[in-house]
């Protein structure tokens, strides 16, 4: 059996509709035949009735009505067609969500599908990195699949989980990524800890969701050149699993943070403040940053390109670290 | 064209050299490396050659003038094309220790340097990472240690891994010695100074065969030193704890007793309180005790006796312990010549040097001098013991 990243979600989706009486779906255009905008829901109305809704094109709405559904004892997965608009939902998510369980004691254990990352063509409003929003507010989990795997397991555990989680999943790897197994078997590790997709010696190169996979295409040509990088994938963005992080830049004794998002603020800041704070005396090299240009995502392709980083601008910035 | 004549890199260590003299003058023809000038670093004088036959152009350092390394000292001019254009393949330095070349001018396939104009002439490898400093303070180095270690990284940097090589080589050091090591570190960061007297021995190896188990010269001095410090204050009684004056309460005293790897100081407490047979007994009680590796007391005391003479040593200057003010040494016993007014001639006696060792911030010269001679006076006249 093999599986594509959307393909996971979808079996992630099914497995927990069928395991679950709780956990309900709400989304734009999911009920029905059409599966959403991008078809994670495809099939999933039939073999579920009742428990697959259409929602009105109200984000805001959408994650109220979930939040409620939530106190009153539902799993509730929402899904936005574009993580862009979660900013509709921004106050349900951060101000009631997020905060729910610490002025009264009672969780909220709804998810909230975020479709995110660039696309080229896709322009400002359908490829924004959003984690830079939503990782600043303490009572959020934010979480990232960069695998087809984590994909699956990630989403099953977000539904589980008793705090409300966004689940970040990458537009460009729904049918770009493909494994040949089942995902459900693939490697499951616990929420909130982070992978070494790559071992090496000489840069620590921290990543998460789509730009994982340019960190491990920038490792091959790195290492003609005899750098060995040590790629790691953050997977759950808040909290965020500093520890694994600090044990290789212990060996490392440099860290280059790359991701699509922008740079102002952000994980990739936050996780280079944090080693400069406790990782200083480890350190050859100060600690960087790559990140998309510090401007609106652009429309046109090429610029798009230009906008986002990519294995040879990473190959280029460990370069920099390296020989610093 | 003009090509600059730079101070090299002599040797690991010297950043900066004085110019002797100047061995051509400007205007006068000059072969590939011949001598251009002497230089004198803190170590050794050498030269500095041509890198290029030419003829000397304008020196910019004159003889005694000082030069860091990298600086221009004179300009060799050169057949060629073109003003002050650097050669494409030439070094511009004449020795193989010479330093990476300068960037300004920089030859062309060097990419742009970023850095300082001190850092560039000097290479990288005054750089030092947070992660280097941090493998320099868990092997117990210093900084000026790097000047021994060959980086490896960029531009001769030191890395962590060449920290830790270096580190790592050799023996580990006992545990003992450790110890010895570090307080020996600990009490040298004070101003110390020595003072000594010959102290005749006659009288007490006389007197000793009078007295029950027969007293060590150790014993003795021990028994000295506490009488002289109870007869009259010194200001090596006390200990200095930032800039106030600690005063031990009691005569506590310490033997310096050698042990395998090192030597300990058990303490023996208020020694006025023992008269010679019974602070032999004590001494002998607390030495056997060290030697079968237990120490009953290690603690504070006002200063140590040291016999180094069993060693055959007849002067030397011990450290004093950090906590003490002075260390008070006794040398081995030799046959002296004393002038006898009486007889006229030159009598033999037997005779040891004292030695005091003291922390000259607490007591100077006169002080430890009175202290010492009162030791020697009670040595010499035994029956006072």
């Amino acid at each position: 059996m093999s599986s594509t990243y959307i393909e996971a979600i979808r079996r992630a989706l099914g497995d927990a509709l069928a395991e679950d009486p709780r956990v309900f779906l709400y989304g734009q255009d999911i009920a029905g035949t059409f599966g959403g905008a991008f078809k994670a829901t495809k099939g999933l109305a039939e073999r579920f009735p009742g428990r697959v809704l259409n929602s009105p094109i109200s984000e805001d709405g959408q994650a109220a009505v979930g939040i409620g559904a939530a106190l009153a004892g539902c799993r509730p997965v929402i899904e936005f067609q574009f993580a862009d608009f979660a900013s509709v939902a921004f106050n349900q998510m951060v101000n009631h969500a997020a905060t729910h369980w610490w002025r009264t004691g009672v969780p909220v254990p709804a998810t909230f599908r975020l479709p995110a990352g660039g696309t080229p063509g896709g322009g400002p409003f359908h490829c924004q990195m959003v984690e830079g929003w939503l990782t600043s507010h303490p009572g959020l989990i934010v979480v990232a699949p960069a695998t087809v795997g984590d994909a699956y397991h990630m989403l099953r555990d977000a539904i589980a989980c008793d705090d409300p989680v966004a689940y970040l999943e990458h537009k460009h790897l729904y049918n770009h990524l493909r494994i040949d197994t089942d995902p459900s078997r693939a490697e499951r590790l616990p929420l909130g800890k982070a992978a070494v997709r790559r071992a090496g010696r000489d840069c620590t190169v921290v990543s998460w969701s789509g730009m994982v996979h340019e960190c491990l295409k920038a490792a091959e040509p790195l290492a003609e050149q005899g750098i060995e990088i040590e790629v790691i994938d953050l997977r759950c963005l808040r909290p965020l699993d500093t520890a694994t992080v600090l044990a290789s830049v212990e060996r490392t004794g440099r860290l280059l943070v790359a991701t699509e998002s922008w740079p102002f603020g952000g994980v990739a800041a936050e996780l280079c403040a944090w080693i400069s704070e406790h990782g200083f005396s480890h350190l050859d090299a100060p600690p960087r940053r790559l990140s998309a240009q510090d401007t609106p995502v652009p429309f046109h392709p090429d610029l798009f390109r230009a906008h986002h980083p990519d294995a040879a601008r990473i190959a280029a910035a460990v370069v920099e670290t390296v020989e610093f | 064209m003009r090509l600059p004549v730079r101070m090299p890199q002599f040797g690991e260590s010297a950043a900066e050299a004085k110019v002797v003299a100047w061995l051509v003058k400007p205007g006068q023809a000059v072969k590939a490396e011949q001598e251009l000038c002497e230089v004198q670093t803190e170590k050794s004088l050498l030269t500095v050659a041509a890198p290029e036959a030419g003829t000397l152009g304008e020196i910019m350092v004159a003889a005694d003038g000082t030069v860091a390394v990298g600086e221009i000292l004179a300009y060799l001019e050169i057949a060629g094309a073109g003003a002050d254009a650097p050669p494409s393949a030439a070094p511009v330095a004449p020795s193989p220790l010479a330093p990476p070349p300068s960037p300004a001018p920089a030859p062309a396939a060097k990419p742009p340097q970023k850095r300082s104009a001190l850092h560039a002439a000097t290479g990288d490898a005054g750089f030092i990472s947070p992660r280097v400093r941090a493998r320099l303070d868990a092997h117990g180095l210093t900084v000026s240690d790097l000047s021994v270690i060959a980086g490896t990284g960029r531009d001769g940097r030191v890395t962590a891994q060449d920290v830790d090589a270096y580190a790592q080589g050799g023996e580990p050091l006992t545990a003992v010695r450790q110890a010895v090591a570090a307080a020996m570190m600990r009490s040298w960061s004070r101003p110390l100074a020595t003072v000594a007297m010959p102290v005749r021995l006659d009288p007490l190896l006389e007197h000793r065969r009078t007295v029950t188990g027969r007293p060590s010269l150790t014993v003795y001095a021990l028994r000295a030193l506490a009488q002289a410090i109870a007869a009259a204050p010194t200001p090596l009684r006390g200990r200095l704890v930032g800039n106030r004056v600690h005063q031990c309460a009691g005569i506590d005293l310490a033997v310096a007793v050698e042990v395998d790897d090192g030597v300990i100081t058990p303490v023996v407490r208020k020694v006025d309180g023992y008269d010679l047979a019974a602070l032999e007994a004590k001494v002998s009680g607390v030495v056997e005790s060290c030697r079968n590796g237990r120490v009953s007391d290690l603690g504070d005391a006002i200063a140590t006796v040291s016999n180094y003479g069993t060693f055959g040593i007849t002067w030397a200057t011990p450290i004093p312990l950090a906590g003490q003010a002075f260390i008070l040494g006794i040398g081995a016993p030799v046959n002296a010549p004393e002038w006898d007014p009486a007889s006229k001639a030159f009598t033999r006696i037997r005779q040891a040097e004292l030695t005091l060792t003291f922390d000259h911030r607490l007591a100077d010269g006169g002080a430890a001098g009175r202290l010492l001679a009162k030791v020697v006076e009670l040595l010499q006249n035994p029956s006072r013991l």
